[in-house]
């Protein structure tokens, strides 16, 4: 561009950056009384203008999802990742839903009398294997860290027992503390 | 961001799958347009750095509203400009893209990127004085 010199300042000094600040974000200009009569501000800053009017054009051209992306999506998602397959397939296969391990995770979370309320996301980690995102609201009084432990080892265990899937990770958090009464 | 069409709806599609897989990971650390904005830039940038450098191939761009002489003067510049955009280097592309086509805060962006906010100015700065220069081409 045969008005910048290769410090980007325009040939009067003004800096190219700040002009660019100027229109591409609607910043004040820095002397407005400068370059209002500079005869290198004054079009380069026309360039500017029209360039990012056309960016600003192509900034609004409507953007629509592609028809059907979301059955697609759906349908990988609610695909492998939804099943867990289990690894005994002596007489063909058995998948059971990350919905069926999520509800069982909560069923034992929720048998301990400490916790009020559990919220279990479940998703296949491999062949066989689940990982747990566990939410939980306690009642107030017992050691987190102890009530931690014991959550992982129930849900551990059970989900073992019922389902013969391994339970490889629970992220547990503890989001709230039960009213007295429930 | 791919300049491609295809590309982009292979991109939105697994993007939104990985988000779907990892939505158990989200901590709310982030607004959750910002965490998919996140998701979304990496997937397109892997994407890019993935395939052999091609020649850009923007959807058709109508302006309805003027007449046919200026909207096909206007649709030759916006397709030069979408030339333009796809021809910047990766991150700062994809700066610029967040920033005048999505409209996202520098803050945001920062956090799309995985980056620092003097970053992201930097390099929407440099995006900006690239297209400048590059437009001085095609007007």
């Amino acid at each position: 561009m045969a008005l910048v010199d290769p410090s980007e300042r325009l040939r009067c000094g003004t800096k190219l950056a700040a002009l660019i600040t100027q229109v591409a974000e609607g910043a004040p200009a820095a002397d407005p009384a400068h370059q209002a009569e500079c005869p290198y501000c004054q079009p380069s800053l026309g360039r500017m203008r029209e360039l990012w009017s056309d960016v600003r054009a192509l900034a609004d051209e409507p953007v629509r999802a592609p028809l059907g992306l979301l059955d697609e999506v759906m349908a990988r998602v609610g695909g492998p990742a939804g099943f867990v397959t289990l690894r005994d397939a002596t007489r063909g296969h058995t998948q059971v839903s990350v919905a069926v391990l999520a509800g069982v995770a909560r069923r034992v979370a929720q048998a301990l009398p400490a916790v009020a309320f559990a919220s279990v996301l479940a998703h296949a980690a491999g062949p066989g294997t689940v990982a747990l995102r566990v939410r939980l609201v306690v009642a107030y009084g017992p050691s987190l860290p102890v009530l931690a432990a014991a959550v992982r080892e129930q849900i551990v265990t059970h989900v073992r027992r019922l389902t013969d899937v391994q339970v490889t990770e629970i992220e547990l958090s503890v989001d709230d503390l039960a009213a007295p009464d429930t | 961001m791919l300049g491609s069409k295809v590309d982009a709806e292979d991109a939105a599609q697994e993007a939104l799958v990985q988000a779907w897989r990892a939505l158990s990971t989200f901590r709310g650390e982030s607004a959750f347009s910002t965490w998919l904005y996140r998701i979304v830039t990496n997937r397109c940038l892997k994407a890019r750095a993935a395939r052999r450098p091609m020649e850009a191939l923007p959807d058709v761009l109508i302006d309805s509203d003027s007449d046919p002489a200026e909207a096909v003067a206007q649709s030759e510049r916006l397709h030069a400009l979408a030339r333009g955009v796809v021809a910047l280097p990766a991150e700062q592309r994809a700066a610029l893209v967040l920033r005048e086509l999505e409209g996202l805060s520098y803050e945001q962006i920062a956090q799309a990127l995985g980056v620092t906010v003097p970053a992201v100015k930097g390099r929407i700065h440099r995006a900006r004085l690239g297209l400048l220069k590059a437009s001085a081409t095609w007007r």
